[in-house]
């Protein structure tokens, strides 16, 4: 690929803005690229386009209250923000939550990472000029989010869990539709499969392409599906365990063993692609082991965590998304700030871009599943 | 990548099938039922009453089972509401003069309507509320000028809260200036066959 | 929690140089305090010889008095986790950059000197990165004014609660009764 440059280069170098507004950027992200022929030779990402200040309102409401503004640090997986930010501020009050509620946040967050995955996999897809895999799989979100509606009372931005818990128990007969729905779902992913994965000028597109090495990942703080894909074996919720997943069995998917080399585009698929059965089965087990009693501890209305800092992690569809509170013994916190797997996805653009196609930018953009919001907050 | 003919033609073989793979399955939707409705004329209920009991919409206020506790104002994140309650010195009674939503702010998150004791305030399943002024999407519960007695809850017994999926009566929710709003612009800009009028509006 | 004790034994050991401590607050995680201007010598240690090969967070805080910066570092195979902290004065904050230790530090550094304006020595690329670069001030800092505008863009409107006061007021009738916000806190 260095060679291409090499071979290209008559001193004629062009600039280009790709995005702000561009359909493969997902969001509002501008990469400014510089091209030597159809190669980019340097990539610089502007980013902050969305930036709403998320972390400096969180200073200005109170605990409960900075619940809802959760939700919007990456609107395609709600769950997680909440999750984060009610463990986050559970460990400072010293607040056990109480198994059953820990369970329905198990199943919530899994559904919310199958359809999270779904439009990953259906964007990618879109981006490299199929769509109609895309309507496919928003088919089944549709299906989901329906479920999620019935959970939590809206579909994308769920505010479901409270400090000390959820804060109603599933409504009767939600249980069963969810079982159904997922027996159907493990059918529909062969059948995805049939539609797109294995198409082969879809697989020819993305195989050795951008192959991310496992050193890199780790050290440009890669997490989620994209560190995995690269080979590393680290998953938060195996390795730094949290809420109610030590009980659950679930294989944690490595982008190893798949068609082209690991850590290329392909496997980055792929690995979403698997993800979303092992969530499928965590639902399952979840759903049928669901132990009964109270979904919400006992929480003082005014919510005043004692002095004190905590780093809570979970693993978001993105990869790692991190709440770092810090307590002042206020109503307020002193600083929340939130570590997304977006933001940390970006770093690695400097380093592998360099050498790719603008087409193949596409695609590797596309399979790094990056959501612009998250990236700014 | 490929080395001999053999490969070549092998890939020119597995771009057709897995083509025609692909195609099989979009050819057997074509027997199957179709998944999407035709939102908003085609349907034979509204939305609004397909969606299940607990769902967030426009917040909707009981004003005669408010009990003035001021809590939804304090809870809420970004002052959507805003109350007020006076005290008659002779008799000690408190009325609720005031009580606004402000639903063009409202994140419709729910911390309101849980924190509410007597299920005064709570969410609808109207969504659709699109105006040309901001200040219309300030919901009045109560007329400027009315005193409404707050509501005292018999201890023991449950207070009967709202009956879920009912739009409440909107008598209070008249719109004055600027400019006159009719309550129904709250409950959609789409007016369903059972309303009477616009049917004829569809059929133009 | 033991995991921060044991690194700071097995830190003091190999650069007893740096005054180290261990400090905790009331509730939460505890870390390890380094002087800021060893924090690159530190984090070099620690990535090189412990096996710190992630970092997990890179966060500056404003607590009014001092600006802190907290290190959140991991070892993926090892699964620990330990957190460092340093404090710098609110004006002239300089602290040696961690760069070069992990490319993921280039960005997360670039957003604290962006949110926070401490400035990393020895940064390949530091510029903005979340506000416009010809923004004036550090937003998260607790002394940061809002702006009203913005390139003749107003960043304010009108409350519509505060458009409708006028006609409550004209309507309050009784002169007596008068509002009581203090009443209402009774549930």
């Amino acid at each position: 690929m260095t060679q291409l440059i090499l071979e290209d280069q008559h001193g004629e170098t062009t600039m280009v803005n790709m995005g702000p507004q561009h359909p493969s950027t997902h969001g509002v992200i501008n990469l400014r690229l510089l091209l030597q022929g159809e190669v980019i030779a340097k990539i610089d990402p502007i980013v902050g386009f969305l930036h709403r200040s998320i972390e400096k309102l969180g200073e200005m409401t109170p605990y409960p209250g900075f619940l809802p503004y959760t939700d919007r640090v990456d609107y395609l997986s709600a769950m997680f923000g909440n999750q984060v930010y009610c463990m986050a501020v559970e460990e400072l009050l010293g607040v056990e939550v109480p198994r059953r509620a820990e369970y329905l946040r198990v199943i919530a967050c899994e559904l919310n990472r199958i359809i999270s995955h779904l439009i990953a996999v259906g964007t990618m897809a879109m981006d490299l000029g199929a769509f109609t895999p895309f309507l496919h799989a928003i088919r089944e979100r549709e299906t989901v989010n329906d479920f999620m509606e019935r959970i939590c009372g809206a579909r994308i931005n769920y505010s479901y869990m409270r400090i000390g818990g959820v804060p109603r128990d599933l409504e009767p007969g939600l249980d069963k539709d969810i079982l159904k729905f997922l027996d159907r779902f493990e059918k529909f992913i062969p059948e995805f499969n049939r539609l797109i994965t294995g198409n082969e000028i879809f697989v020819r597109r993305l195989i050795d392409l951008a192959v991310i090495p496992a050193a890199d990942a780790i050290s440009c703080g890669l997490s989620g599906p994209n560190l995995r894909s690269s080979g590393v074996d680290y998953d938060l919720r195996r390795d730094r365990p949290y809420s109610a997943y030590p009980e659950f069995e679930f294989r944690v998917v490595t982008g190893e063993g798949y068609r082209g080399q690991t850590g290329d585009c392909y496997a980055r698929y792929w690995v979403r692609i698997d993800e979303m059965l092992e969530s499928a089965k965590i639902v399952r087990q979840a759903l049928l082991g669901l132990p009964e009693g109270d979904v919400k501890a006992k929480v003082p209305r005014k919510i005043t965590p004692p002095k004190g800092e905590v780093y809570s992690a979970v693993e978001s569809s993105r990869g790692e998304m991190g709440c770092y509170l810090v307590s002042d013994g206020g109503e307020q916190p002193l600083r929340v700030r939130f570590r997304t797997g977006s933001f940390t996805a970006m770093t690695v653009l400097p380093k592998i871009v360099p050498g790719l196609m603008v087409a193949d930018l596409t695609a590797f953009f596309g399979s790094l599943d990056v959501v612009a919001p998250e990236i700014d907050r | 990548m490929s080395s001999t003919v053999f490969d070549y033609f092998t890939n020119i073989r597995n771009a057709f099938t897995s083509i025609f793979h692909g195609l099989a399955v979009t050819f057997s939707y074509l027997f199957r039922k179709p998944t999407t409705i035709q939102y908003p004329d085609r349907i034979d209920t509204p939305v609004q009453q397909m969606l299940p009991p607990l769902f967030r919409g426009i917040l909707e206020v009981d004003v005669g089972l408010c009990i003035g506790c001021n809590l939804c104002e304090k809870t809420c994140p970004l002052g959507c509401l805003r109350t007020a309650v006076v005290r008659d010195p002779e008799t000690n009674q408190r009325y609720i003069t005031r009580f606004d939503v402000d639903i063009s702010k409202c994140m419709v998150c729910g911390l309101c309507s849980e924190n509410c004791p007597t299920g005064a305030v709570r969410h609808s399943t109207e969504f659709e509320a699109s105006t040309a002024n901001m200040v219309n999407l300030v919901i009045r519960y109560v007329k400027p000028g009315e005193r409404i007695p707050v509501h005292k809850p018999v201890k023991g017994e449950e207070s009967p809260g709202l009956p879920q999926n009912e739009p409440i009566a909107r008598a209070h929710k008249e719109w004055d200036e600027p400019p006159p709003v009719d309550p129904d612009q709250v409950r959609g800009r789409v007016r369903w066959k059972n309303d009477g009028a616009p049917e004829e509006e569809q059929s133009s | 929690m033991s995991d921060v004790k044991r690194m700071h034994e097995t830190l003091s050991r190999a650069l007893p140089d740096i005054p180290l401590e261990v400090e905790s607050a009331q509730a939460g995680m505890s870390w390890i305090h380094v002087p800021a201007e060893h924090i690159a010598a530190v984090i070099g240690h620690l990535r090189h010889t412990e096996g710190f090969d992630y970092l997990a967070c890179l966060t500056g805080i404003d607590t009014g008095e001092e600006l802190q910066i907290a290190y959140t570092l991991r070892s993926l195979p090892d699964k620990t986790e330990c957190a460092l902290k340093i404090s710098l004065p609110r004006d002239e904050a300089v602290v040696p950059t961690i760069s070069h230790l992990y490319g993921v530090a280039d960005w997360f550094e670039r957003e604290v000197f962006d949110l926070y304006g401490v400035h990393f020595d020895g940064h390949p690329d530091l510029r903005r990165i979340m506000m416009p670069d010809d923004w004036e001030g550090h937003p998260l800092r607790k002394d940061y004014v809002f702006p009203s505008e913005y390139h003749g863009i107003s960043a304010e409107r009108p409350d519509p609660h505060d458009l409708l006061d006028p006609e409550y007021e004209a309507c309050a009738v009784d002169p007596a009764p008068k509002s009581d916000s203090k009443e209402g806190s009774t549930s």
